[in-house]
């Protein structure tokens, strides 16, 4: 449920206002699109109708035993799409969901990029409890776990059940490899083609277990309502609840059946980065360099010696691995771990010894902490558990669940939601600074405010009671929450104080969901497994002092004579082809970037690149003749910048020279959108091919517009008109960032001014007059967006400088127009309010057509980054090979899919390849937000001196707007100067008398 | 050494140069010692100005070979340069206002805390020196003076009802000045202080003993007559350091201030260059101005001298 919002959570009432725009002909301006429909958030999502609920309003239900049937889709009724008309589309287009025979079963469900509603009929002997479990086959064109709101007799029984996520399997494409200097390579991740039994069960780790669902005796339905993935289905099961037996029970089991203990040999032992399967591309091997015991070690080499570690963290992830017992009879089991993640406090393991947990002491088993490598013989205090095995291969399975501290997590996640929204009702009254000397009477204004308080103060005590009851242990964090619930008794009984304590009673609710955020995290690392003789004693998990000293000297010589470089520059075979590039990003990216040259485009051109990872400019580089081939992720002005003092190479001609058979220069811009490629463009030659392009979005809160009754503002009419209801009640409006930027040099005119751009764009004006030599900034269009962009400030007093991602979450600014990446962090990292927010395109203006239909122009400026090549490159063939790989979509994907896996979804790139943007794991919806926006995007163009536009608007914004001089004046001035600067350059460059293009 | 050239001359009619030579030769162990210093100082310090010197005589873009111009970039930058006049005067408010006032703060500060006892003293020089020990150490004024309006200062004066928005205090042309040359007061109370402090440990205490007998009736008038005097040196390379790092002003504006500053009211000579080297890619045009900048110093660092020489 990360992703995607609840969707029944906001019911989008669809009031059509503006009809019978079916006719899209010849617009009168480019971009614009058809106005669509007024949404108004209605919130009629009952936050109580949970599985916590559900479980105690069925307390009763008996669970059926000995009830399996499996329903195949093909008995299923199903239809597609979310309306009619899209189903009529998908038709149309022949991408309608189908039945066909794939992957060894007959009569599969195929469903292709669409939603779809399956129904089966399901005949139950008996009333009671029953496990749901889907078979199903994620398509290998899915970017995203495939994911299903499910319905049983045409109704969610509980919230939980909405957007369930339904993983894919992956695997290890090959054995570690080593480089030529004997480090290990991460393997390549590959997607399982199986049959996959998914089980319905809480992704957020609330709860335990697979979820129990009430069926009536004789006939009822289950619905599956699918949201977009493509995916495979073959059918669903119900089952009867199956009770794990206790290891007691099944040590009497052994002991009737007559089973043996092994009490000789050695065992086996295999290391845990050997894995069989695993959930997620993001688990892969990794490397421990700190203990000389992990196994294998080396002082002087990377060894991928450990699994798991932090992207083995999530509820409901795992791995599996596959082992030979050599012998029949009972066994122990140990595994040598590190959990260093839960300082105090212990993660939680389901266990699974050939997909079935064999005892229920395997559910939620505990590993405790502690920063060094220990051993855990499986077991209690008193007795190592035994495991019979009987001879061949067998599985283990280890699935991270939130064990016992589910429910505290359940429980806390709540108060948070609860405390929050008493914040946002008493700043609905009295705004983030509340004035001290007045009594608000908030216990009036709020009835129940004191009461819930009360409440939640007794919550937490309670929470605290159990959380040292289940760890032994009274950490800071948990006393910061015993302090918490002291400070709201104290409010209670003191309800005065509210004013003057309000800031730290909303910082004191930051603090409790960070600590929920760090409860969840259950990452374990895994050095290698132990099936052990029940005698036998387990190696040790750590080495003797002496071995770790000979291991750190090791380490220390080592340092001094490992080559830290990108790339092995001594295995390079002196007579290849070589391309220099240099990287400005992090180690990780640059990594990445190493291992897809290698992996890709080496083997693929026999191109050798040498890849540099350097912090600087490249211009002084290039002066001293050390400068590189290649460049990339170059800022918005850079590369005409660079191009005019001649020292880039014009693309165009490029693809002229060396592609003309593949279509030229026309088949390698159709890979962007035309507005990323503006930016790059100067008298007829392109100096740059774009990677990211990033624009904005526009971010609201579901529950404060729900409550105040507000629509999603579609225009920019729209959107002052709510800025007042929102203002009355204390809340704030943030606009994309643009006097404010303190640190850094302000360069290019987009990079912290997409506002102005979109204001510019949307009445009609544009930045610079057809001969490219002065701004376009004396006509009416320009002057009018800024003195509006002025008043946003001036009149409405929107604030400068803010926080986003933090007063978003907290609900102060529930309206705001962000760059969309911040879409990751808010998804990544504020669990409280999912489900409560989503992204809208920006603002528009409506135009009318020649038609006289009515249409919304949402124009906007973008931040672009892109690779450039320079002139004095020698073989401009191949580092010409490289920049179009590096651009293609199967590079760019690859690319931001393992920066992500890497670095977790909040690190997802602003990819510029459009085909590759597709490949991103944004869900439909979001996509759908996304390109709408993307469509209307327009490049802007720089020339020589462009660098003074982004100056000359901030200037004259930051004098109107803090010191009100007058909007139009000081434009004026300041577009004066800019046109100096423009001149002074095309002066300098020898351009003033020459014609200059696009 | 003047009677010593005289002889010379006297007997040997020797050319310049070949006296020059035999007296390197006589003290080859003295240039031998100097030679490490003297190389890299060449190489690092005289070798750049010059090489400056020359390029601000030609148009240079980093990427195309330098053209020459003669003297048209100074005479752009006297007749048409407005900016270059803003980022002159701020230089100058900056260096008159954070550098004598610096200085004589540190002369006073260095004078009370050295009246403390040692171990007091110790902890109040680590205090003063601080700032100056850790170079970005400035950032921390962000925090203080950020925009946002839980910000410091901003939620400080809004919590006491003396302002109800937020204040851009480092963006807003009526604040930053200011703003800025606090922290750069704040920031220079470094070197000048140190060297003080070693001063006032140097001080002849019989010489106070003396004055106590001849009469001098309070610490005031005994650090008139006695104390500075006695400092005359260290005071000279306090004001020295004063106003040269007076002038390089630049690094701190430009990471608090932004660049370019609003309306580059914060523009001085050194962000000047900046923006012409390394925005504009105008080498020669901003080897103009350093070698200006460079002029400015030497030229002043004289006057401060002949001042405080003749006023012994």
């Amino acid at each position: 449920m990360k992703n995607s919002a609840k969707k029944v959570l906001s019911l989008a009432v669809a009031v059509s206002m503006i009809a019978g725009l079916s006719v899209v002909a010849d617009l009168s301006v480019s971009a614009a699109q058809p106005l669509e429909e007024k949404t108004y958030v209605v919130l009629d999502y009952d936050r109580n109708n949970n599985y916590y609920a559900y479980l105690e309003a069925n307390k009763d239900a008996k669970k059926p035993q000995g009830f399996e049937e499996f329903y195949p889709v093909s008995g299923a009724s199903w239809t597609v799409g979310e309306n009619e008309e899209k189903a009529a589309k998908a038709i149309e287009e022949g991408k309608t969901a189908q039945l066909i025979d794939y992957s060894g079963k007959a009569n599969v469900l195929h469903i292709p990029d669409q939603k779809a509603y399956i129904t089966w009929n399901v005949n139950v002997p008996e009333t009671g409890k029953y496990n749901i479990f889907v078979e199903y086959q994620t398509d290998e064109n899915a970017r995203n776990k495939f994911a299903s709101d499910i319905l049983v007799n045409g109704a969610v029984p509980f919230n939980e059940m909405l957007d369930v996520s339904f993983g894919g399997a992956y695997k290890d494409r090959n054995p570690i490899e080593t480089d030529s200097r004997g480090d290990d390579l991460r393997p390549r991740q590959d997607m399982m083609k199986v049959w996959q039994l998914g089980e319905l069960k809480d992704s957020d780790g609330n709860y335990n277990g697979n979820f129990e669902i009430v069926f009536d005796q004789g006939n009822n339905t289950v619905t599956l309502f699918t949201q977009g993935e493509p995916v495979y289905i073959s059918g669903i099961y119900v089952k009867s609840i199956k009770s794990i037996p206790s290891y007691a029970q099944k040590k009497a089991e052994y002991e009737n059946n007559g089973y043996k203990e092994i009490t000789s040999g050695d065992g086996i032992k295999w290391q845990a980065e050997e894995v069989s399967e695993k959930s997620s591309s993001a688990i892969y091997p990794m490397y421990d360099k700190a203990s000389a015991a992990t196994e294998p070690q080396s002082p002087s080499n990377i060894k991928m010696n450990i699994m798991g570690g932090s992207q083995w963290s999530n509820a409901g992830s795992w791995i599996r691995w596959t082992f030979d017992v050599p012998e029949t009879g009972l066994y122990k089991l140990n595994i040598k771990f590190r959990q260093s993640a839960q300082e105090g406090l212990y993660v939680s393991r389901n266990i699974y010894i050939d997909e079935e947990i064999p005892f229920s002491e395997l559910e939620g088993y505990k590993f405790i902490y502690n920063s060094e490598w220990q051993n855990d013989v499986l077991g209690t205090e008193d007795e190592d558990f035994l495991f019979y095995l009987e001879e061949g291969t067998h599985t283990i399975k280890m699935e991270v669940t939130m064990g016992t501290m589910a429910d505290v997590i359940r429980v806390l996640n709540d108060s948070v939601f609860q405390l929050n929204d008493m914040y946002k009702r008493i700043i609905l009254i009295s705004g983030t600074t509340p004035d001290q000397f007045r009594d608000y009477n908030f216990p009036k204004l709020i009835p129940n405010l004191l009461d819930t308080w009360t409440q939640q103060a007794d919550i937490l005590e309670e929470q605290v009671e159990i959380i040292k009851a289940v760890t032994g242990s009274s950490g800071s964090l948990v006393a910061s929450i015993s302090t918490f619930a002291r400070d709201l008794d104290a409010l209670v009984e003191k309800p005065r104080t509210i004013s003057s304590r309000l800031s730290s009673y909303n910082d004191s609710i930051s603090s409790l969901s960070s600590y929920i955020q760090n409860l969840l995290n259950q990452s374990l690392e895994i050095d290698y497994f132990e099936v052990l003789p029940v005698n036998a004693v387990p190696s040790e998990p750590s080495a003797g002092g002496w071995t770790q000293f000979v291991y750190e000297c090791g380490r220390f010589i080592n340092s001094f004579v490992q080559d830290y470089s990108l790339t092995d520059m001594s295995q390079v075979n002196k007579d290849s082809r070589m391309v220099t590039v240099w990287v400005s990003t992090g180690r990780d990216q640059a990594q990445v970037l190493k291992d897809m040259i290698a992996d890709l485009f080496t083997p693929e051109t026999g191109i050798q690149v040498n890849l540099q990872l350097v912090q600087g400019s490249v211009i002084e580089a290039t002066l001293a003749g050390k400068g590189p081939d290649i460049a990339l992720m170059q800022g918005t002005a850079q590369p005409v910048n660079f191009a005019i003092r001649g020292a880039l190479v014009d693309l165009i001609e490029m693809a002229e020279t060396y592609d003309a058979d593949e279509g030229g220069w026309e088949s390698i811009a159709s890979r962007f959108s035309p507005s990323a490629i503006t930016p790059f463009r100067f008298n007829g030659a392109v100096y740059a091919l774009p990677e990211t392009q990033a624009f904005d979005v526009m971010f609201y809160r579901k529950d404060v517009f729900a409550e105040l009754g507000l629509t999603v503002p579609r225009t920019w009419d729209e959107f002052y008109q709510i800025v007042p209801v929102l203002q009355r009640n204390n809340l704030k409006v943030g606009l994309p960032d643009i006097g404010a930027a303190v640190s850094g040099v302000v360069q290019s005119a987009p990079m912290t001014q997409n506002m102005f751009s979109a204001l510019v764009f949307q009445k009609g004006g544009r930045y610079y007059k057809e001969d490219l030599k002065s701004t376009a900034f004396d006509e009416e269009p320009a002057k009018e967006a800024f003195a509006e962009l002025v008043e946003c400030y001036t009149k409405f007093d929107f604030p400068v400088k803010y926080n986003f991602y933090n007063r978003f979450r907290s609900g102060e600014m529930p309206l705001a127009i962000q760059a969309y990446t911040q879409y990751n962090q808010l998804s990544a990292a504020a669990p409280e309010i999912e489900g409560l927010w989503d992204m809208a395109p920006i603002p528009g203006t409506i135009v009318t057509d020649e038609n006289g239909n009515e249409l919304i122009d949402r124009s906007q400026g973008s931040v672009i980054s892109g690779a450039v090549m320079f002139e004095k490159t020698k073989d401009k063939e191949a580092a010409w090979e490289f920049m179009k790989w590096y651009t293609s979509a199967e590079a760019q994907a690859r690319y931001a899919l393992d920066m992500e896996a890497i670095m977790g979804p909040a690190a997802r790139q602003a990819v510029s390849n459009i085909e590759a943007f597709e490949d991103l794991p944004w869900t439909k919806d979001e996509k759908e937000v996304l390109k709408r926006s993307w469509d209307e995007v327009r490049g802007i163009e720089e020339l020589p001196g462009s660098y003074y536009t982004a100056r000359g608007i901030q200037n004259a914004f930051r004098l109107s707007a803090y010191n009100y001089e007058n909007p139009y004046e000081q434009f004026a001035l300041k577009n004066k100067e800019i046109n100096e600067e423009i001149k002074r350059k095309y002066e300098e460059f020898g351009l003033t008398d020459e014609d200059v293009t696009k | 050494m003047s009677t010593q050239t005289l002889t010379t001359k006297k007997v040997k009619k020797q050319s310049n140069f070949k006296y020059m030579i035999s007296e390197i030769k006589k003290n080859k162990v003295s240039y031998l010692m100097i030679a490490p210093f003297l190389t890299i100082f060449c190489l690092f310090t005289v070798l750049p100005i010059i090489s400056s010197m020359v390029l601000s005589f030609t148009y240079f873009n980093m990427l195309e070979f330098p053209e020459w111009r003669g003297l048209y970039n100074y005479v752009r930058l006297f007749l048409e340069d407005d900016v270059f006049l803003i980022a002159v005067k701020n230089t100058l408010v900056f260096a008159f206002l954070t550098g004598p006032v610096s200085y004589i703060l540190c002369f006073v500060f260095a004078w009370f805390i050295n009246e403390l006892t040692p171990k007091i003293r110790a902890f109040m020089t680590l205090v003063f020196y601080a700032p100056s020990m850790c170079s970005s150490i400035y950032v921390i004024w962000t925090y203080i003076f950020d925009g946002d309006s839980y910000g410091l200062m901003n939620s400080y004066l809004m919590k006491a009802g003396l302002i109800d928005t937020p204040i851009q205090w480092l963006t807003d042309v009526n604040y930053n000045v200011t703003i800025i040359i606090i922290i750069q007061l704040w920031l220079s109370l470094g070197t000048s202080f140190l060297s003080f402090m070693a001063g006032f440990k140097s001080l002849d205490h019989s010489l106070c003993e003396a004055g106590a007998i001849d009469g001098i009736r309070n610490r005031f008038q005994e650090l008139v007559y006695i104390t500075i005097p006695q400092m005359k040196n260290i005071l000279l390379f306090g004001a020295v350091m004063q106003i040269s790092s007076a002038f390089a002003v630049g690094a701190v504006p430009m990471a608090l201030g932004g660049f370019p500053s609003t309306d580059y009211s914060l523009h001085t000579v050194v962000v000047h260059i900046y923006d012409y080297g390394n925005v504009r890619y105008e080498m020669g045009y901003a080897s103009a101005i350093a070698f200006l900048l460079c002029l400015a110093m030497i030229g002043t660092n004289k006057v401060i001298q002949k001042l405080l020489k003749t006023g012994d």
